[in-house]
């Protein structure tokens, strides 16, 4: 269907999964290494500490209770799952009532920016964005020794089995992260194509997309 | 059961999610509906069952008993009794691998702006490789629901996809290079690009070859400024360019603070004429022409011209202008989560806080969609404009929870601890945001941040390495390197930080950038031995050094200085008492006009004069020492009275440095003794008597 970006990519390399988040989350990763971040660079331990604190991860046991959860499909997918069943069935005027009885713009935003999605994605959820966020945090828990290598390796073999059940081509698990992080931060803002990588998911895979382009032109 | 209890239990099992039962009444009145003999069955309840079918399978197609030819039966009756059907062409367009694409066309008449037909459709038309009509097809859906992000990962696919078919064809039209040349800018391909540049075939007008140099130039992995700005004066600027290159253009000189740039870049832009879009013209026949020829300007490319213009603006100062480019953004597109985000921090650097319309504007930007980080984060800014740092604090908190800390969340951090007044919390993410981030706006002000902290703490050694960092800030070429370095040994001499002060101006002496007025701060380092005089080598200081005519804070202090290490205590204590009345650190040139003073008997009346003036206007820089002075010259002079109140004051000021030994207690004692002699008090005396015998005796 698509030449640009198959399946096959992850599922050869999986942990690449996770590459986009790396970026998106952390400045001079080293993307090809099983952890992705040097546990011998201050900067990286201490943003890597403060994004497990972001997630409530302490200490390796939490850590790993985080991992499996994740993977059942606990979390976001979970609350985003209760969300599309809520508003499956209603047509428009419907929605804008279910809307008006809720409160707080950011759980209203998070209504808002699945309902047009709501066919496409009731199947999978934001699964693809759980997997993702599960193989960053197993890699980045190498940094302070929570896993090892190999337990990288092995978990992400189990991963990518994961994935290729739900997913049929990579641009629908990219497309599946990319909502994931928008619901995460309640966000209806658009990223248009622009050069501040900043805070922009869109382009940092668009940039990912550009180098496997170039790697490999057909 | 009837049919009518039939569908009011479908209805209520689809509600409470049991869709096993659910499916089995679907069969059941399914087969009922199509007995040939049969009660009669109202409309209304034929309709809503059929509703309940499409909704049900359309979802379910994993299931035996789904059937898409039965859907459709479904569709058609509903098409047979009029009934509104848009839900149901959305639910069953979801169902790509079934139907086919006169049913999109269809379906798009009736429900033009439906995200799963869209999406449908241009699924559907990449298969049979008509690129174009699916790119105009997303393009409409991201016009539509500009936060659908996830359609941008198509759309690159796509137009991709699509350069690479218009490429190998042989014969081009200008209208197809003119889309090529867009899409290449846009996608950034480098291959596609090359192809582009390197091919005469094309025959590229310079703007076009500007727009593709730059696209490929910004994809670059590594970027150099300079280079950049080079290529901008000769090459680029002399052409108009699209908005997608001058974007591309304004975010790399806007992320280097190169606001000259952007507001160059912004004049060349020029966007394509805009086709009015109206979907109701829309009808079966020309669905595809529709999206072919569909060219309206990227809605959020717009957005991101004016937001860029007002923040340009905003950067500037120039605040009322700002405002006015955020509201001409605002009637181009309407209510977008960026622009009141814009609109709001400018009002908030309005700094009024009367005014309530900046709150009024975050707020509605987060119903409108601006993301959660972004939102709190300006939220935070306002409520520090407001001066309620509680707020700050919690906001910026939150913030941690959903995103990484940044300088500017570190630096809010530390302003509201620093507001509350806990200047050691404050430190610690200021210090963590100084070592993190080297491309932070915002380490400047954290910088200045730390170094009020330091003051207010009396850390010399931490203030010092900060300041150290600010000097790190200008470039040695540069005039003002020499001039700020020479403007902190003033500071660090006002700090009493003599010993860093000493460093710093041995550095400056030595290659002769010292300034004029710094020299006499330099003798008097010598002079109190912080400096060796032998190294140094200094001529001595002689009445010829002293300026005749002072004119400011300089002229004063040096005089001051001189006149101290002659050994002229009158005239020092004047002229540093002159100095205080230009400086914003009265404290410190008042005290040291006191200290001259004191050394000196006959000058009690104007010690007493400087040390009034002290409290009046620089409290906290009375220390101990110069009160205790206070009551000694008083008692020296035989003015029992004031001596007497003064010793008091010294006591419940400074409780423990004053009584912490017994000698010092006998001391009080027996002066107070005297003192209330000298008074005719009495009984007085003789409390103060025993007191001085007590201490005497414990020893």
């Amino acid at each position: 269907m698509s030449e640009c970006i198959a399946l096959g990519s992850f599922l050869d390399n999986p942990k690449s999964i996770s590459n986009g988040l790396l970026l998106y989350y952390f400045q001079d990763v080293l993307l090809d290494t099983p952890f992705g971040l040097d546990p011998n660079n201050e900067e990286h331990v201490y943003d890597m500490r403060r994004f497990m604190q972001m997630h409530q991860i302490k200490n390796s046991k939490s850590f790993r209770v985080f991992l499996h959860n994740l993977k059942k499909g606990e979390y976001f997918h979970a609350n985003v799952k209760d969300i599309i069943e809520e508003i499956y069935h209603f047509d428009e005027v419907a929605f804008e009532k279910h809307l008006e009885q809720l409160e707080g713009a950011y759980l209203k935003n998070r209504y808002r920016l699945l309902y047009p999605q709501r066919y496409a994605i009731v199947g999978y959820g934001i699964l693809g964005f759980n997997y993702a966020l599960y193989s960053l945090v197993c890699r980045i828990g190498g940094v302070v020794g929570y896993i090892t290598e190999k337990e990288v390796y092995t978990r992400h073999c189990e991963l990518s089995e994961f994935i290729s059940r739900v997913f049929v081509n990579g641009r629908e698990l990219q497309e599946n992260i990319m909502l994931g992080i928008q619901f995460y931060e309640a966000s209806l803002q658009a990223n248009p194509t622009s050069f501040s990588r900043k805070g922009n998911y869109w382009n940092i895979v668009r940039e990912l997309q550009n180098d496997q382009l170039n790697s490999n032109p057909s | 059961m009837n049919f009518k209890e039939l569908v009011t239990f479908i209805a209520q099992s689809i509600n409470e999610r049991d869709y096993q039962s659910c499916e089995q009444a679907l069969i059941e009145g399914y087969e009922y509906l199509h007995q040939e003999e049969k009660s009669p069955v109202e409309s209304v309840e034929e309709v809503s069952f059929y509703r309940f079918y499409i909704e049900f399978f359309t979802r379910f197609i994993g299931s035996d008993n789904f059937d898409y030819d039965k859907v459709m039966l479904a569709l058609s009756v509903l098409e047979y009794y009029g009934a509104e059907q848009l839900r149901e062409f959305e639910l069953i367009g979801g169902l790509e691998q079934y139907c086919d694409i006169a049913f999109y066309e269809r379906a798009l008449d009736y429900h033009p702006n439906s995200l799963a037909l869209l999406l449908g459709y241009a699924n559907k038309m990449e298969e049979i490789q008509k690129y174009d009509v699916a790119i105009g097809c997303l393009h409409h859906a991201l016009s539509v629901y500009p936060e659908a992000n996830n359609l941008r990962l198509r759309l690159w696919d796509l137009q991709v996809n699509y350069s690479k078919q218009l490429l190998s064809k042989e014969i081009l039209e200008e209208g197809e290079i003119d889309i090529l040349v867009d899409y290449a800018v846009q996608t950034q391909v480098h291959s596609v690009i090359e192809d582009l540049l390197n091919q005469s075939r094309f025959n590229l007008s310079d703007k076009q070859v500007n727009e593709l140099s730059i696209a490929q130039y910004v994809a670059k992995d590594i970027f150099d400024l300079e280079e950049c700005v080079t290529l901008w004066e000769q090459k680029w600027s002399k052409t108009l360019l699209s908005a997608q290159a001058g974007i591309y253009l304004v975010d790399c000189f806007y992320s280097c603070g190169m606001l000259v740039q952007v507001a160059e870049v912004m004049e060349v832009i020029a966007f394509k004429e805009v086709i009015p879009v109206d979907m109701r013209e829309l009808t079966e026949q020309y669905v595809e022409d529709f999206f072919k020829s569909y060219s309206c300007e990227d809605r959020e490319l717009v957005v991101n011209y004016y937001n860029y213009k007002a923040l340009y603006h905003k950067h500037q100062y120039e605040l009322d202008l700002a405002l006015k480019y955020v509201n001409v953004a605002k009637v181009v597109v309407e209510e977008h989560p960026s622009i009141l985000l814009t609109e709001g921090s400018i009002l908030t650097m309005m700094r009024n806080p009367e005014d309530e319309t900046a709150l009024g504007v975050l707020i509605e930007a987060a119903y409108k969609g601006a993301s959660l980080p972004n939102y709190l984060l300006e939220m935070a800014h306002y409520y520090d404009m407001l001066g309620s740092y509680h707020d700050v604090l919690s906001l910026v908190n939150t913030y941690h929870t959903y995103s990484l800390p940044t300088g500017e969340s570190l630096y809010l951090q530390g302003k509201g601890n620093f507001g509350l007044g806990q200047y050691r919390q404050a430190l610690k993410p200021l210090e963590v945001a100084m070592k993190l981030k080297e491309d932070s706006p915002y380490r400047l002000s954290i910088n200045f941040l730390i170094m009020t902290l330091c003051r207010y703490l009396n850390d010399t050694p931490k203030f010092v390495e900060a300041l150290q960092y600010r000097l790190s800030c200008f470039h040695v070429s540069r005039p003002e390197h020499w001039e700020t370095r020479n403007y902190y040994v003033v500071f660090l001499y006002e700090m009493k930080a003599y010993e860093q002060c000493a460093k710093l101006i041995v550095q400056l002496h030595q290659i002769n950038q010292l300034s004029k007025s710094n020299e006499a701060i330099l003798y008097y380092l010598v002079d109190a031995e912080y400096l060796s005089s032998s190294e140094m080598q200094l001529p001595k200081v002689t009445e010829a050094m002293i300026v005749q005519d002072p004119q400011d804070i300089e002229d004063y202090r040096s005089n001051a200085l001189y006149y101290w290490i002659m050994g002229n205590n009158l005239e020092s204590a004047k002229a540093f008492e002159a100095a205080a009345d230009f400086s914003y650190e009265k404290g410190f040139y008042l005290a040291r006009a006191y200290w001259r003073t004191t050394y000196d008997e006959s000058l009690y009346e104007y010690s007493l004069a400087l040390i009034e003036r002290l409290k009046k206007e620089d409290v906290t820089s009375v220390d101990y020492q110069m009160l205790y002075w206070e009551q000694n010259i008083y008692f020296r002079n035989d003015l029992a009275q004031p001596a007497y109140d003064s010793f008091k004051e010294l006591i419940t000021k400074f409780p423990v440095t004053s009584m912490r030994k017994d000698s010092s207690v006998s001391h009080y004692a027996i002066r107070q003794k005297i003192n209330t002699e000298k008074l005719g008090n009495q009984s007085e005396c003789n409390r103060y008597l025993s007191m001085y015998t007590s201490v005497f005796r414990e020893k």
